[in-house]
C-alpha cells in the first residue's frame, strides 16, 4: 500500500511537472537475458503447443529450421510479385535508408492532397515520384524557429517519406520453378508516375526497424498486426473465419481456428507480401505465394555468404566464391520445421483453387502460417542487446549505468549522465520505457516487473525481476507498466483525460487528418484501438470487443483513474454517486492484485448504467485518445534508423529533439500532454547530451551487420533511371513502366561487413 | 508378381526414353518419374488370424491431371496403377508409379492408389499382431519439375503413420505410439492386439503428386524439329510396348 501511494504521488508529480518528481520512472535498462514473450494459444479451440520445448505435438517441430526458413523468406526477392522482399525495405539496421523514389503523397490521409504530390522544402522543383531526397528537405514539417512553435510554420506537407515497393498490377499466376516476376497485368499507376510512365509505388508510412520488433505487443505503426496470430491474416480473433488446415485423417483435412498470443510479428508478416503498395500484385493470395516458392531453392538468385550465421551451412558458397541459393527447397525446409499435420495431406480437395483453377494443396493452403511463424521466429533472433547501454557496468543497488571501464573520458561520462537525467526529467522515459525503450513491449515489461523467485536479467543476470526491475522505486509504474498485461491506460491529453492504448501515443508529429493511425478501422469496420473497445466494455456492449485482451484491462493500473470511490462528483471521473463497481466484479474475479493504485479507492469502473448515462451527460469520462496515435518506437539503434517518425519527416536526431523541444508540431485534442512538459528549447547542452545518450543505444553488431544481423545479398529497387522530372519508359516488365536502378546490398557473414552502415543523413543528397 | 516386374521394367524403359527425348537434349523441358513400391508382412504368424489384402486405384475423383492451356507434354500413370488386385498377398511387392514430361506450359497431377488389409481373429483368444509396411519411394526429376510420393497408413478413422518423400527428403511420422519406424525409415511396424473374433481394416494410400513447368526458354527451330522427331519415336515405342504387354 505504501508503495502504491508513493507511486501515485510520483505519477501526480510527473503530470504536474513538479521538480521532485523527476529522476523517477523507468530507466534505460539492458536487454540482455530478457525473456522473449511466450507464444501459446489454441488450435480448434484446444490448447496447442507452439515449440517442441512446450510439449507434445507442437506446431513447430524444429525451431532452428524454422528460423532458417524465416531468414530465407525474409530476404528472398521471389516472395514479391516483382522483386520485393521483406528485406528490400528492412536492410539497413532493420530499416530503409534509400533516398530515391521514397515519397508517398499521403494516402493514409483524408486531405485534399492525399493523392497528389507536393513540393518539398528544398525548392519549388522538388518532391514527387523518383525524387532524390536532399538534406535540405528535412524536416518536412518545419517552423521559422525550430525550437519555438510560436514562431510559425515555415513548411508543411502531407507527403510521407517512406519506402518504394511494387509496381503492382492485376495478378493472374505464378511460375513454380523460376522467374522472379509474377504474371500480372501491369500498367502505369495513376498516382505513381512521371508523365504517364509508371514508377514503383511507395508505402504511406515509413518503414520502422524490424530489430527488436519481437517485443512489440502489436505491430505496424497503427497496431493492426494483432497480438493474436490466426494463421492467415493480420487480424487475429477479429476474423472469425480465419484458420489453418489440419490433416485429421489420410483422406480428411479440416480448417481449424488458430489463435496464438504474443505473435504480432506473425500477424505482421501477413500484410506486406499481399500489399499492392509493398510487394504484391492485386488479388494475389497466400497459397499463390506458396505455389510460387515451395519447389524452389530459397534465395534462388541471391548470393548467400558461406559464413551466414543461419544459412551458411545450407549455402553453395565457399570462401572467395559466393554463390546464389540454398541446397534445399522451401518445401523441404517446411517439412523439416513444421508438424506434418499442417502439410502432409497428400491430396487436393478442400483447399480451393487458383485463378487458373489448378487446385491448391495443403502446403500451399497453409503457406501463410509457415511464413508468419517462420518470420516471427527469425525476427525473434534480431535482438540487439550489446549496445553500450547493455554493456555498461551498473550500480549494484540502483542498476543505473556507471559507464566506467568502457574507455569513456570523464567528460563523456558526465555528458551521458546528463543525457540520462535529461531523458528522465523530460519524461522521455515514460513512453520509451524498459529494456526495449518502449511501452509497446507490454508483455516483456510486465514480465520483468513481476516478482519472480530466482529470475534475473541483464548482463551477469544481476537485475531481479520485480517492481524495481525497470528502475528504482518501482519506476515502471510511472509508465503504466504493471505486472499484469493491461493494454489500456488513462492519461492526459490536450483535450483532457482520456483512455489510451498502452504503447501508443500522439505526440503531434503531423496534422491528424494526414493519418489517423490508431484511430483507423480494421477490414471489418471495427476500431483498431483497444481503448475504443474498452469503452464498449464499460458500456456492457461485450460483443463489440474484438480483442480479448480488452476484457482483462485493469483500472487499478491506470495512470489516471476512471472511477474513484468518493462521494463527491467530478467532470472526468466516475464517482460513487454516478454508480461505480469494483473492477472485475462483473466477472466475479476482482482485479485487485498487484495494483499500481489503491484498489479500494481507484480500482473501480462505472456500472453499465453509469457508463451509458455518461454517453450523453458526461462524455468526457469516456474520452479516448486514439487519433493520430502511433506505436511508440523503440529507441534502440535509433542513430541508424532514420528517417524518423511514422511519416519519415525528420532526418536527424537533432531534428527529432528539436521537435520535442518545441513540444510537437501539431496541437490536437488527442496529443499527449507529456510533450508539453518538455523543457529543452533553451538547453542546447542538454539536447546534445540527450543525443549522446541515444547513441549508446546502438549495437555495434547492427552497425557492422554482424550475426544475427548478417544477411544474404539483396538487389533493392532504388528509383528509376532519370530523376523526378523525367524517366525512361521501357521496363522489361511492361513498356509503360520506367526503367529502374538498383542498390546491390552484398551478402555478409556472421563476422559482418568491413565498413559500418551510417545514419540516414549521410545518404541524402547535399543541400 | 512376374507381371508386376514386367510392368515395372517397362515403365523404367519408358521413363528412360522420355528422359532421353526431352530431358537429355532440350533446354526447356521437365520430367519426373516417381514410384512407390510397398509390401505388407506379419512379424509372427498369429494363430487363426486371417488377412486379406487388396490393391485398387482410388476413385476417379481423387486423381487429376491439370494442364494449362497450350501445354505440351504428358502425364503418364503406370498402366498397372489401373489394375485392381483383389488378393495382393502378404510379402508381395506392388509398385504404384507415375511419370511425365513437359516441354511447354504447366502440368500438375495427383494419382492415388489404395491398399486395404482386412484382419479377422477367428481364434478363441486375443492375438498380438505385428504388421509391417515396407516401402521404397523414388522420384527422378529433370528440369523444372517436382514430385511428392506420399504414403498414409490409417485404420480408416485414425491416421496411424505418414511417409512423405520429396526431393530426396523422406519424412516419416508416427501418429500412434504403437507405430515403430525402422531406423532407416524404410518401414513402419504397427503392433496391436486383435481381440477374439475382432475384425480390423487398415488402409494404405499411396499418392504421387507432380508439377512440371518448364521455363519458357525459346528453343531454336532446329531443336524443335529434333524434339518433334523424338516425340514421334516415343509414340511408336509406347504403342509397341503396350502391344507387347497384351501379347
Amino acid at each position: 500500500m505504501r508503495m502504491m501511494m508513493k507511486i501515485g504521488w510520483i505519477v501526480a508529480g510527473c503530470l504536474l511537472g513538479l521538480p521532485w518528481a523527476v529522476a523517477h520512472g523507468p530507466q534505460p535498462m539492458p536487454l540482455q537475458n530478457v525473456p522473449i514473450p511466450h507464444v501459446a494459444g489454441t488450435l480448434g479451440d484446444v490448447p496447442v503447443n507452439f515449440l517442441a520445448t512446450d510439449g507434445s505435438d507442437p506446431i513447430v517441430i524444429d525451431k532452428q529450421k524454422a528460423i532458417a526458413l524465416g531468414k530465407a523468406l525474409f530476404w528472398d526477392v521471389n516472395v514479391g510479385s516483382d522483386g520485393m522482399a521483406c528485406g528490400s525495405c528492412h536492410f539497413h539496421a532493420g530499416a530503409d535508408n534509400r533516398v530515391k523514389n521514397q515519397i508517398n503523397p499521403g494516402l493514409k490521409g483524408s486531405t485534399a492532397t492525399a493523392e497528389s504530390f507536393e513540393r518539398l522544402p528544398s525548392s519549388v522543383d522538388s518532391g514527387g515520384p523518383n525524387y532524390t531526397l536532399k538534406a535540405s528537405d528535412f524536416p518536412t514539417f518545419r517552423f521559422n524557429d525550430p525550437l519555438n512553435k510560436a514562431s510559425g510554420v515555415a513548411f508543411s506537407t502531407d507527403d510521407v517519406v517512406s519506402s518504394a515497393g511494387t509496381f503492382s498490377g492485376d495478378f493472374s499466376g505464378v511460375s513454380k520453378f523460376s522467374g522472379e516476376q509474377d504474371q500480372c497485368a501491369r500498367s502505369a499507376d495513376p498516382i505513381f508516375h512521371i508523365d504517364g510512365t509508371g514508377t514503383r509505388r511507395v508505402e504511406p508510412r515509413n518503414a520502422p526497424t524490424v530489430v527488436n520488433s519481437i517485443f512489440n505487443y502489436r505491430n505496424f505503426w497503427d497496431g493492426r498486426a494483432n497480438n493474436i496470430y490466426n494463421g492467415s491474416n493480420p487480424w487475429g480473433a477479429r476474423d472469425a473465419d480465419a484458420g489453418v488446415w489440419v490433416k485429421i485423417g489420410s483422406r480428411t483435412a479440416a480448417k481449424k481456428k488458430l489463435r496464438l498470443e504474443n505473435a504480432a510479428l506473425a500477424s505482421l508478416a501477413m500484410g506486406p507480401a499481399l500489399s499492392d503498395l509493398e510487394m504484391s500484385c492485386r488479388s494475389r493470395q497466400w497459397p499463390d505465394i506458396g505455389r510460387k516458392l515451395l519447389s524452389r531453392q530459397p534465395l534462388q538468385n541471391q548470393r548467400v555468404h558461406h559464413q551466414d550465421s543461419v544459412l551458411g551451412a545450407l549455402s553453395f558458397s565457399t570462401q572467395g566464391n559466393l554463390k546464389p541459393g540454398l541446397n534445399t527447397t522451401y518445401k523441404n525446409l517446411i517439412m523439416g520445421a513444421f508438424n506434418p499435420k499442417f502439410w502432409s495431406f497428400s491430396s487436393t480437395g478442400p483447399f480451393g483453387t487458383a485463378l487458373d483453377h489448378e487446385p491448391y494443396n495443403q502446403m500451399e493452403a497453409n503457406f501463410s502460417m509457415f511464413f508468419g511463424i517462420a518470420l516471427q521466429l527469425y525476427q525473434g533472433t534480431l535482438v540487439s542487446d550489446q549496445a553500450p547501454i547493455d554493456l555498461t557496468p551498473r550500480d549494484p543497488i540502483t542498476h543505473m549505468p556507471t559507464w566506467e571501464g568502457m574507455g569513456k573520458s570523464a567528460a563523456e561520462i558526465t555528458s551521458l549522465n546528463n543525457g540520462l537525467a535529461t531523458f528522465t526529467n523530460n519524461h522521455c522515459n515514460l513512453c520509451h520505457s524498459g529494456p526495449v525503450l518502449t511501452t509497446a513491449a507490454i508483455a516483456l515489461n510486465s514480465a520483468l516487473v513481476t516478482e519472480t523467485p530466482n529470475a534475473f536479467y541483464g548482463p551477469d543476470l544481476a537485475i531481479p525481476f520485480g517492481p524495481d526491475a525497470l528502475g528504482p522505486d518501482a519506476g515502471a509504474y510511472a509508465s503504466g507498466i504493471s505486472p499484469h498485461v493491461s493494454v489500456v491506460t488513462r492519461n492526459t491529453t490536450v483535450g483532457g483525460i482520456k483512455l489510451m492504448d498502452l504503447g501508443f501515443a500522439n505526440t503531434g508529429v503531423a496534422d491528424p487528418v494526414a493519418d489517423p493511425g490508431l484511430g483507423g478501422l480494421d477490414d471489418f469496420g471495427n476500431p483498431l484501438s483497444y481503448s475504443d473497445q474498452y469503452v464498449q466494455y464499460l458500456l456492457g456492449n461485450y460483443s463489440n470487443i474484438k480483442d480479448t485482451a480488452v476484457k482483462t484491462v485493469r483500472s487499478c493500473d491506470f495512470l489516471v483513474e476512471i472511477a474513484k470511490n468518493v462521494t463527491t462528483t467530478n467532470l472526468v471521473i466516475f464517482t460513487a454517486p454516478n454508480g461505480i463497481q469494483p473492477d472485475g466484479s462483473r466477472e466475479n474475479v476482482l482485479r485487485d492484485q498487484d495494483c499500481i493504485n489503491d484498489f479500494a479507492l481507484k480500482g473501480n469502473i462505472p456500472t453499465i448504467a453509469a457508463a451509458n448515462d455518461a454517453l450523453s451527460s458526461a462524455p468526457l469520462k469516456l474520452g479516448v485518445a486514439k487519433t493520430a496515435a502511433f506505436k511508440i518506437p523503440s529507441l534502440r539503434n535509433i542513430e541508424l534508423t532514420g528517417p524518423y517518425m511514422h511519416n519519415g519527416s525528420m532526418a536527424t536526431l537533432e531534428q527529432v529533439i528539436e521537435f520535442y523541444a518545441r513540444k510537437g508540431n501539431n496541437d490536437n485534442v488527442d496529443r499527449h500532454t507529456l510533450v508539453s512538459n518538455i523543457a529543452l528549447a533553451n538547453a542546447p547542452e542538454q539536447r546534445a547530451d540527450l543525443i549522446a545518450l541515444l547513441k549508446t543505444f546502438t549495437d555495434e553488431r547492427v552497425r557492422y551487420e554482424k550475426a544475427p544481423f548478417d544477411h544474404p545479398e539483396i538487389k533493392v529497387p532504388n528509383g528509376h533511371a532519370g530523376d523526378h522530372l523525367q524517366v525512361t519508359a521501357g521496363h522489361p516488365l511492361n513498356a509503360e513502366l520506367a526503367r529502374e536502378d538498383f542498390l546491390l546490398i552484398p551478402a555478409v557473414g556472421a563476422n559482418g561487413a568491413q565498413s559500418p552502415i551510417l545514419p540516414f543523413e549521410n545518404y541524402l543528397q547535399a543541400p | 508378381m512376374k507381371k508386376n516386374s514386367n510392368n515395372h521394367a517397362r515403365l523404367i524403359g519408358l521413363a528412360a526414353l522420355i528422359w532421353l527425348a526431352v530431358g537429355g537434349h532440350a533446354q526447356a523441358s521437365s520430367s519426373f518419374n516417381s514410384q512407390a513400391t510397398i509390401s505388407f508382412s506379419l512379424g509372427s504368424a498369429a494363430n487363426a488370424v486371417t488377412v486379406a489384402s487388396a490393391y485398387a486405384p482410388a476413385d476417379p475423383g481423387y486423381s487429376y491431371i491439370f494442364q494449362a492451356p497450350g501445354s505440351i507434354g504428358e502425364i503418364l500413370p503406370a498402366p498397372d496403377n489401373a489394375i485392381a488386385i483383389p488378393a495382393l498377398g502378404l510379402d508381395a511387392a506392388h509398385t504404384f508409379a507415375v511419370s511425365g514430361y513437359a516441354t511447354a506450359g504447366s502440368f500438375s497431377s495427383q494419382h492415388i492408389g489404395w491398399y486395404q488389409l482386412d484382419f479377422l481373429n477367428q481364434s478363441s483368444q486375443d492375438q498380438q499382431v505385428a504388421l509391417t509396411l515396407s516401402y521404397t519411394m523414388q522420384t527422378l526429376i529433370q528440369g523444372e519439375a517436382d514430385s511428392d510420393v506420399v504414403i498414409d497408413f490409417s485404420d480408416g478413422d485414425t491416421l496411424l503413420a505418414n511417409a512423405f518423400f520429396n526431393n530426396s527428403l523422406l519424412n516419416v511420422e508416427a501418429y500412434d505410439p504403437a507405430i515403430a519406424i525402422a531406423s532407416d525409415k524404410s518401414a513402419i511396424t504397427y503392433n496391436f492386439v486383435l481381440a477374439q473374433g475382432e475384425a480390423r481394416t487398415f488402409y494404405t494410400d499411396v499418392t504421387i503428386n507432380a508439377a512440371l513447368q518448364p521455363a519458357p526458354v525459346p528453343l531454336p527451330a532446329a531443336a524443335w524439329s529434333f524434339l518433334i522427331g523424338l516425340m514421334g519415336l516415343l509414340g511408336v515405342k509406347k504403342r509397341k510396348s503396350a502391344n507387347s504387354a497384351l501379347a
